[in-house]
């Protein structure tokens, strides 16, 4: 009731209630404890913005709930609604005394012997860490890195987990601020927050407390579970992205185990040494890879499930961060027979050696790209091309595997299938048009037994695999040769429009994965698609209709603007009821934001297919167009997923005004052509206008390169068209700040609309952009 | 917190969003090529 009142300004003495109710000493201990959890409740539930006025108050009953004199349940529900309020205390953490006391209460807490109320504690800690790092300064030595270490120390694995939590959360934190640090040199500016580099100085002692704790570990551990070694796994690998080439030092001497008699000790020193592949530098990193790579394809034959698992990780880290190492001749000649071998383990090891061979393929046609290629940007041949059939054949293979629906297998071995079409050079396109043969009887095998398929849970599992192969077929479709594509064309859009039609109604990224495969198909074919559309029509409406499933209806305005674009004209006989379900889905409160965004631009791209005939729709779209740039307003700066979205929406609009002004443009010979551009323009000039001036106003926020670009292009078509008449709708100032931003930006597509758009004002006022 | 970094813990997932942006990228960038044309700035890039 709280939650439902508070925001509306109702209820307004419940949190001061709930406080007196704790800190009134003839309160009983059930009394305090249930008023403790009842603020817990609401600072979880509640937008914390609402009770930031209300912090002393939840505070003051918090802080009282958790001294050592108070009941354990008290303390407990006093620590738990700490963990919920943290969000909204920002100005009592920015005031040192306030500060202290909270601090001290939490560390004290965190040494209770009850471990539930430790463990909230150390929640509290770890949270506190990554809202209030700037503040932490006077705390780090003498209280959080004995409190954190101890934790880490501590043989229940809740506790523990806790303590290593506490260092990734650092490390997070130090990541990130070394970006703001870079990218704050890179634009000449001082970072707004500084690494104190706590991370840099702990490594040394962490580090050993870490490695053992990955090497606690037992047979019958959960795979599903999160145990303190797994995090610790983790918290060694976010240390090196953190320190670099610090960590090298701490964990070389754990290495030994390698040949450990202990399969947790293998295990451990193998997942280290992953783990501290990204960070360091390469010419530090490259001695180390070339030693450790032969034990490595060793202990892909260990007898233990685990170590076989890990080695398999830890090759796919090599091969994604060393490419340079792993695709040398003469160690391919031991590894792929290796990983084959390896394909046919475990599926948990399997599904680690799929995402080896994505790295190691990745990596080997990126370094025949760098040696050169012809206009099609595709290298002749790459080190895998020998064996690149047999890789295919494999993977096809793993995908029919009967346990392939165990740890992913099935999924990552499609993935890899479709990452091999993608890094493949000329000199294997043979295989691509193979797969692409293969694929399609396998659709229609997996249709036919669909068809016969009885249970929904058989049928559920059939049209997964018919996303993946959905998927596949994109891939290859997205690399057949001009010419190959007709040949594919009618089984492959047979089967879709099959999938489409059997998957209607139903919640299932089947549909979105056909919708996008028909994308490509429709690239690939342009105009040749249009005996296709009639077809395709009713699964499209059906796919723009779908309210309650996001990614569907983006795929299928990915497919109208796809469509637009390779038919022009031919598309209109379907237009009508792809502009009627566009306006009706912008209007329905039930539509995802994001799909109406994506909506609004494809507006553009239908006004540029069709020219003139887009004047039948022009009132309503511009109707839209600007009742969505009015809504669209940033309230609170500081809220990125609102400033996002606005900016997000912002672009679609100017997308959309683009493509209108450039499809109604009149690009003829006629004396007349400009002046019948200017007419066609004219009803919306001057909604284009407020929309510019918009965009260029950098208060509260500044428009991101994305919605810059897209504005610079705008302005410099309206100035082509109207020339000085239309510089005096524009505020000035705002938009030559814009330009002048666009052409200091580093980004050539930003730099080059933005020196365009600077040009068409120069020629026609160069008065206007010199006086701002 | 951390456990999608565990080994390959999220890999499929991030395959699958990776290919779905690449999918708008496709869209945005055939659209900027097209706004382009009309406004000749690959000629005038060339110059």
């Amino acid at each position: 009731i709280a939650c439902a009142e508070i925001p509306h300004g109702l209820w307004t003495d419940i949190i001061n209630g709930l406080m007196q109710s704790v800190t009134n000493t003839a309160s009983t201990e059930q009394s305090k404890e249930a008023s403790l959890e009842t603020l817990g409740y609401i600072c979880q539930d509640i937008d914390p913005n609402v009770l930031e006025k209300q912090s002393n108050d939840i505070l003051t009953a918090i802080v009282f709930g958790m001294k050592r004199e108070q009941a354990i349940a008290v303390r407990l529900a006093a620590t738990n609604a700490l963990l919920n309020s943290l969000e909204f205390t920002r100005s009592n953490f920015s005031n040192e005394a306030e500060r202290n006391i909270i601090m001290q209460v939490v560390c004290e807490a965190s040494q209770c012997g009850d471990a539930l109320v430790k463990v909230a504690a150390l929640q509290c800690l770890v949270r506190i860490m990554s809202l209030y790092y700037q503040f932490m300064e006077s705390y780090m030595s003498a209280a959080l890195f004995p409190i954190s270490v101890d934790a880490m120390r501590n043989k229940a694995s809740d506790v523990a987990l806790q303590g290593i939590e506490f260092w990734s959360n650092v490390c997070e934190e130090e990541i990130n601020l070394g970006l703001e640090a870079e990218e704050a040199q890179e634009n000449g500016r001082v970072p707004e927050h500084t690494s104190r580099h706590y991370a840099k100085g702990a490594v040394s002692h962490l580090s050993p407390i870490l490695l053992e704790t990955m090497a606690d570990q037992e047979d019958a551990d959960d795979d599903d579970d999160w145990t303190p070694s797994k995090a610790a796994g983790v918290c060694i690998m976010l240390l090196a992205q953190t320190v670099g080439n610090d960590i090298i030092d701490s964990v070389l001497p754990f290495l030994v185990h390698f040949s450990s008699p202990k399969w947790q000790y293998r295990e451990a020193a193998i997942m280290a040494f992953g783990s501290i592949l990204d960070g360091p530098d390469p010419t530090k990193l490259v001695p180390l890879v070339e030693q450790a790579l032969p034990p490595l394809i060793n202990s892909m034959t260990d007898p233990n499930v685990h170590v076989r698992d890990t080695a398999a990780w830890t090759i796919g880290r090599m091969c994604e961060i060393c490419g340079e190492v792993v695709t040398r001749p003469q160690v391919l000649t031991t590894l792929l027979p290796a990983m084959s071998a390896s394909l046919n383990q475990e599926p948990r090891v399997a599904t680690n050696v799929c995402w080896a061979i994505v790295s190691l393929t990745k990596a080997a046609y990126e370094q025949a790209v760098a040696l050169g290629t012809d206009n099609s940007g595709q290298p002749d041949t790459f080190v895998l091309s020998a064996c690149f059939e047999p890789m295919i054949n494999e993977l096809i293979k793993t995908t029919d595997r009967a346990d392939s629906n165990q740890s992913n297998l099935r999924l990552a071995a499609f993935e890899t299938l479709m990452e091999l079409i993608k890094n493949s050079p000329k000199d294997c396109y043979h295989v691509v048009q193979q797969t692409t043969l293969l694929m399609l009887k396998k659709l229609e095998q997996l249709l036919d037994m669909e068809a016969h398929a009885t249970s929904a849970s058989d049928k559920s599992q059939l049209m997964d695999l018919q996303a993946l192969l959905c998927a596949t077929l994109q891939s290859v479709v997205r690399k057949m040769q001009h010419g190959d594509a007709p040949k594919v064309a009618d089984p492959m859009m047979n089967g879709l429009l099959q999938i489409m039609d059997r998957s209607a109604g139903r919640a299932n990224n089947v549909i979105e994965e056909a919708l996008v495969a028909v994308s490509t198909l429709v690239e690939a074919l342009k105009s040749d698609f249009l005996r296709y559309v009639d077809a395709l029509r009713p699964h499209l409406l059906r796919g723009l209709a779908t309210a309650d499933d996001t990614a569907v209806a983006i795929a299928a305005v990915g497919v109208v603007t796809d469509l637009c674009r390779a038919l022009e004209g031919g598309v209109t006989p379907i237009l009508d009821d792809i502009m009627g379900a566009f306006i009706n889905a912008v209007q329905n409160p039930r539509v995802n934001p994001e799909v109406k965004v994506s909506m609004l631009g494809a507006f553009g791209d239908v006004a540029l297919a069709i020219g003139q005939q887009f004047v039948r729709y022009q009132g309503h779209v511009v109707d839209l167009l600007n009742n969505a740039a009015n809504a669209a307003i940033v309230q609170d700066a500081d809220n990125v997923d609102q400033v996002d979205y606005v900016d997000k929406l912002r672009e679609q609009c100017i997308n959309a005004y683009t493509g209108m002004l450039q499809g109604l443009r009149d690009d003829s010979d006629s004396p007349t052509a400009a002046q019948n551009t200017r007419q066609s323009v004219m009803p919306f000039v001057r909604q284009m206008c407020d929309l510019i001036n918009k965009c260029c106003d950098s208060t509260p926020v500044l428009a991101s390169d994305s919605l810059l670009t897209v504005c610079a292009g705008l302005i410099g078509d309206l100035v082509n068209i109207f020339g000085t008449e239309i510089i005096q709708a524009f505020d000035m100032a705002k938009v030559s700040s814009l330009l002048a931003r666009g052409r200091r930006s580093r980004a050539s597509r930003i730099k080059t609309l933005a020196n365009w758009a600077t040009k068409e004002v120069r020629k026609v006022a160069p008065q206007a952009l010199a006086m701002s | 917190r951390f456990s999608h970094q565990y080994k390959n813990a999220a890999k499929a997932s991030e395959q699958q969003a990776r290919r779905r942006n690449e999918a708008l990228d496709r869209i945005r960038s055939a659209r900027e090529d097209k706004f382009d044309r009309y406004r000749q700035i690959a000629e005038m890039e060339d110059e």
